[in-house]
């Protein structure tokens, strides 16, 4: 599904990442950790071409991410570190627009019961900028079940959810991961990054450290050696 | 696609009225300057009146520019945009035609004070002129909104966007205040035909410059 090959990038001359190669396949949910720095966060904004590399090359679906044509991206959805939403719109109105981007017409019937689902509802016409961190994280989150989305780059997705929410948002993932599509995320937390991925991969030095199946023997104490 | 992001960009400003408001009310301070400062020979006032005009476009569109782009930095909704597969081409345009409707509904509030308070006769013919602020309103935001995309990035981006932005418009500037006095001044067309040309020229270099290469500008 995802082909990454040489991925270099440097932020004033300081290196950010150095050729960088990795491929995900089709249904696998690929978790991204390493220290602050180490360039996770980067990495996904090259792979949703919010960033671009001094050099290398990604293909997404045989395609080429580079050669400027956005059809190329359709089925990749970014979900960052940051709200990533309007602030003076309402949980609908982003979730309508954010849609539409995605090419994906959606019903306020339809919007009313993902904000449902998604425990928003109450807020349903207070703007965004009123949200805690944690509602926008949900919201963030509730557009996921409007768009069809086959790459999902996923920057700390529990960040800012409190119990019941990180709850929900672990069932989500879950639910998600039905063998058609690909997850990449960003997380901190070893006991969760193994019960949440297939494959996990350890950054560090701006290069890949580790890369190994979520089955790999004695894992967590391997990835804890690294990250210390 | 163009269409549903130019609907967004309304839907913004008709919620914040941030970059319309911003435009409207430096206009009429600057206005009320030049109302009070100028009050000699009328015949000058007439005289510099297409500058007097287009002095107080460029420096309330300054504002409306940079603020084209703050309801996507504030919560870097702008990542969540162009993650998405828009062709980016087609969000420059709709970041053009919608900067243009908020120049010109501020420049349809200010007119009619800015002739009344600087005591100006109003004008034989009507459409000439809209077509010149029109097309001045084009080449000013084909521009504007290439370096406000650019500045967006910088930390001081409300100084960054004035200082690449006056240097890259003063020709057009220039050709819209000769082509707006040749009209105000009932001079016969062929004597400011070549000032149309010259902001039509520069409409179509910085829009297609802006819709081939805003990819590029936007991108870290």
């Amino acid at each position: 599904m995802l082909t990454v090959s040489n991925i270099s990038k440097s932020f004033h001359y300081k290196p950010v990442l150095k050729n960088i190669h990795f491929s995900v396949s089709t249904g696998e949910t690929t978790a991204l950790i390493g220290k602050n720095g180490a360039g996770k966060s980067t990495l996904l904004r090259i792979l949703a071409k919010i960033s671009t590399p001094e050099e290398g090359q990604i293909e997404f679906k045989g395609n080429d991410l580079f050669n400027g044509v956005a059809a190329h991206r359709q089925g990749i959805y970014y979900c960052g570190h940051a709200p990533g939403l309007y602030p003076s719109l309402t949980a609908g109105e982003n979730l309508y627009y954010f849609s539409a981007f995605h090419g994906c017409r959606t019903e306020t019937e339809k919007i009313n019961l993902v904000l449902q689902d998604f425990d928003l509802l109450d807020a349903v016409n207070e703007p965004v900028k009123v949200y805690s961190q944690g509602m926008m994280q949900r919201l963030k989150l509730a557009l996921l079940e409007l768009i069809d989305w086959s790459l999902l780059l996923i920057d700390e997705p529990f960040n800012g959810l409190d119990f019941s929410g990180q709850e929900f948002a672990m069932k989500k993932m879950h639910s998600w991961q039905n063998g058609r599509r690909s997850i990449i995320f960003v997380d901190h937390d070893i006991d969760r990054v193994l019960e949440l991925s297939s494959r996990v991969m350890v950054l560090d030095q701006h290069s890949i450290v580790l890369d190994e199946p979520a089955s790999f023997p004695d894992l967590a104490s391997k990835i804890t050696e690294l990250m210390n | 696609m163009f269409t549903t992001l130019l609907k967004k960009e309304l839907f913004v400003e008709l919620r914040n009225k941030e970059v319309i408001l911003s435009m409207l009310s430096f206009g009429l301070t600057v206005l009320l300057i030049f109302a009070f400062s100028l009050s000699g020979d009328p015949k000058i006032i007439h005289e510099i009146a297409p500058g007097l005009f287009w002095s107080l476009v460029v420096l309330s569109s300054t504002l409306g520019l940079h603020r084209l782009f703050s309801q996507e930095k504030d919560f870097d909704a702008f990542a969540s945009l162009i993650a998405a597969p828009i062709d980016r081409g087609t969000l420059y345009l709709a970041k053009w035609v919608s900067g243009i409707m908020f120049l010109s509904v501020t420049e349809l509030l200010i007119i009619l004070p800015f002739f009344l308070f600087l005591g100006l006769s109003f004008p034989v013919s009507f459409f000439p002129g809209i077509g010149i602020v029109l097309l001045g309103n084009l080449g000013i935001v084909a521009v504007g909104v290439i370096v406000s995309g650019l500045a967006m990035r910088a930390k001081m981006s409300a100084v960054l966007l004035p200082v690449l932005l006056f240097p890259l418009i003063t020709p057009l500037l220039i050709a819209c205040v000769k082509a707006t006095t040749g009209w105000y001044h009932v001079l016969p067309f062929s004597h400011w035909q070549f000032w149309v040309l010259i902001i039509a020229t520069y409409v179509v270099i910085f829009g297609l410059a802006g819709y081939i290469f805003f990819d590029h500008i936007i991108e870290e």
